[in-house]
């Protein structure tokens, strides 16, 4: 199937493209794992030697196996770097990927033998695992519809890479007080949860008609989830990087080093408010701004590497219109799983990694060589990765719509289930982290049964449910308009849920609605919420309008009953 | 009877680690030797528990292992059967079917 061949493909693609520079640096941390690997197994290095410098490099030791995470920058991938994470998958591991609410890929069971060989398959395609652990700034994340979305001011891919060249290997920010994640946002809507990351960023206009961001910082989910505090209001384009800057500065000179619950960001913002904003300016006014300022220039050799796809002026809709109107499995599929184009004839097609009886975010060796075809066949060569644990062909003829989903069927990937009760955001749980106290996949699964009916989920309507194996919250279980929470309770599994919980422009943490369930209890009691729900509902109200109007009293009077 | 905190323990229980060179759960079995299954591993109680924690740091030091620890396990069952749910699923894997499973394990 596919007709494009790797470099062409590759260069084409809507992704930063490496220049030497990079090729040999990543060249170089390749040959410095492969050496400390070596040493590691001779016991020339000890364990606590070596455990900083495999996370260094993203290789984690986890429940049953080692757990390699490969950064994916921006959650953008060209059609051969999926392929290469198939190789990857089919070579060195179980023959699929699990794909991350940070936009990464994990692999579940790496030999720690030959992760060298992994690091070096990575880097043939411009790829790496570097700084997807420690106390650094982790992947930048962003709008899965980049350069796509009708709604756009800015694009944000572009930003994204300006902070992550400026923080690859940055010698003040390389031993925060913790680790430090930065989302960013073109578009007024947040598609990023901005404002639960250690700095958010979300695009505007001011008065002039300028373009700028509005600054968030001090968000954050786990054991203490907070919401974002505005450090400004419009920063402009051009001051961007010392900002930033300021803020990390800030940050690291102030940030509780010796107390692991009180080291990220969003302690010290929540505790200073106002003053940490005034410290912030105070950097900010020192700082020698000549050499952090982003000249246009810049800005638009990086946009070069981002630049619109050629786009068919003569692309049309009638085939597309077509096909919905004589099938009803394409119009159910087009309703929940496209996103509007900002180029007329071209539409942005979402493909569920939650089909019933799935892992959420797991992709096979097979589905992403599908997917990478298909991306080379229709959409440019361009992938993406969303925070949902989703995948997105940007750019995609509406007219070829039709065929892209044949496909994607075939491949058990044409699940119509986008913002519905079965698109579940869940972290690895207890059946692979080590951290986890709970299960949340078979959870998840067991919910996606409750509800496989798509007539029911599509009445039900938008709902959110995220689950999270430990108060880390890497399922972002606090922004879930249903959010479960896995706990351990002498030994055995339990689940606590919240409400009302949102990850976008109305950012809001959920309520905890009351005492835990057993995992055998936990999905009646998910179906007793959705049931009060659909009771209490006005014409065409979500769940999360519903809940907000009535509050927990009328969830939690049915809830607990019988208790 | 599980290990209280404070308290020498007393067992019953196994040992456990993490293969170094593919990361694989272990449990340290009979004749010092690390095994695969669960079912294989060495019980230890009373006196015995302090030999058993040396023999598995000395396999940390040959660095065959990682990371040794104790599991407490139920003392009235025939099979070994740990007390938490969290060393019962690390002792024989996830419980899902996973992703595309069917496929040979490498």
């Amino acid at each position: 199937m596919n007709h494009v061949s790797g470099s062409v493909a590759h260069r084409r693609a809507g992704i930063y493209h490496y220049d030497q520079l990079d090729r040999e640096f990543l060249a170089e941390r390749v040959a410095d794992f492969r050496d400390q690997v070596a040493r590691r197994i001779s016991g020339a290095l000890s364990e606590d030697e070596f455990r900083p410098l495999r996370l260094m490099n993203g290789l984690y030791l986890q429940l049953h196996a080692y757990m390699l995470r490969v950064a994916i920058p921006y959650g953008v991938l060209s059609s051969p770097q999926l392929r290469q994470l198939g190789y990857i998958a089919r070579t060195y591991d179980r023959g699929y990927g699990h794909f991350t609410t940070r936009q990464n890929i994990q692999y579940n069971w790496p030999k720690l033998v030959e992760t060298p060989d992994i690091l070096q398959a990575l880097a043939d395609v411009d790829m790496h695992a570097i700084q997807t652990s420690g106390n650094c700034i982790r992947n930048i994340t962003t709008d899965e519809f980049a350069g796509a979305a009708a709604d756009e001011l800015v694009d944000p891919r572009v930003y994204a890479e300006i902070l992550r060249q400026w923080s690859t290997r940055h010698p003040e920010f390389t031993y925060l007080p913790r680790k430090f994640k930065i989302a960013i946002v073109g578009a007024p809507l947040d598609r990023a949860a901005i404002k639960f990351h250690d700095i958010g960023l979300i695009a505007k206009r001011n008065e002039q008609g300028e373009i700028g961001f509005e600054v968030y910082a001090g968000g954050g989910l786990g054991r203490t989830p907070i919401v974002g505090m505005k450090l400004r209001d419009f920063l402009p384009q051009s001051e961007f990087l010392s900002y930033m800057e300021a803020i990390l500065r800030t940050y690291n000179a102030l940030g509780e080093r010796d107390n692991i619950y009180r080291a990220r960001i969003k302690i010290l913002v929540r505790e200073m408010g106002q003053e940490f904003i005034d410290l912030v300016e105070r950097e900010y006014a020192i700082l020698p701004h000549q050499k952090y300022r982003i000249e246009p220039e810049v800005v638009a050799a990086i946009g070069a590497n981002f630049a619109p796809p050629e786009f068919d002026a003569q692309a049309g809709v009638s085939l597309m219109k077509k096909h919905v109107a004589q099938n009803p499995h394409f119009a159910a599929w087009v309703s929940r799983n496209t996103h509007p184009h900002r180029e007329p004839g071209y539409i942005s097609a979402v493909i569920s990694l939650k089909p019933l009886g799935g892992v959420p975010g797991d992709a096979t060796a097979d589905q992403m060589d599908l997917i990478a075809d298909l991306a080379d066949l229709y959409a440019f060569s361009e992938i993406r990765v969303s925070h949902v644990q989703n995948l997105v062909l940007p750019h995609v003829r509406q007219d070829d719509l039709f065929t892209v989903w044949q496909e994607l069927v075939k491949g058990d990937l044409g699940t119509p289930n986008i913002g519905l009760i079965t698109d579940i955001i869940t972290c690895p749980g207890l059946d692979f982290c080590a951290l986890a106290n709970a299960r949340s996949i078979p959870v998840a699964q067991r919910i996606a049964e409750r509800f496989a009916s798509l007539e029911r989920q599509v009445d039900i309507g938008e709902v959110f449910v995220n689950i999270s194996g430990c108060i880390n919250a890497c399922g972002h279980h606090h922004v879930g308009h249903i959010g479960i929470l896995g706990v351990d309770k002498r030994g055995e599994e339990f689940y606590q849920i919240t409400l009302g919980g949102s990850a976008t422009n109305d950012a809001t943490v959920g309520d905890i609605i009351g005492a835990a369930f057993s995992y055998d209890q936990v999905v009646d009691a998910i179906e007793t919420l959705i049931t009060t729900y659909i009771s209490l509902r006005e014409q065409g109200e979500r769940f999360i309008e519903t809940y907000r109007r009535l509050g927990p009293v009328p969830f939690k009077e049915v809830l607990y009953a019988g208790a | 009877m599980a290990t209280k905190k404070g308290q020498a323990p007393e067992g019953p229980l196994i040992y456990t680690a993490n293969r170094l060179d593919d990361g694989r759960v272990v449990f340290l079995g009979a004749g010092d030797y690390w095994v695969d299954r669960l079912d294989e591993a060495t019980i230890y109680r009373g006196e015995a528990i302090e030999a058993g924690l040396a023999a598995g740091q000395a396999a940390e030091r040959r660095q065959e292992v990682v990371g040794v620890y104790a599991v407490d396990i139920a003392d009235d069952r025939d099979d070994i059967r740990p007390l938490k749910q969290r060393e019962r699923i690390r002792a024989v894997g996830p419980s899902i079917v996973e992703t595309g499973a069917g496929k040979e394990e490498l």
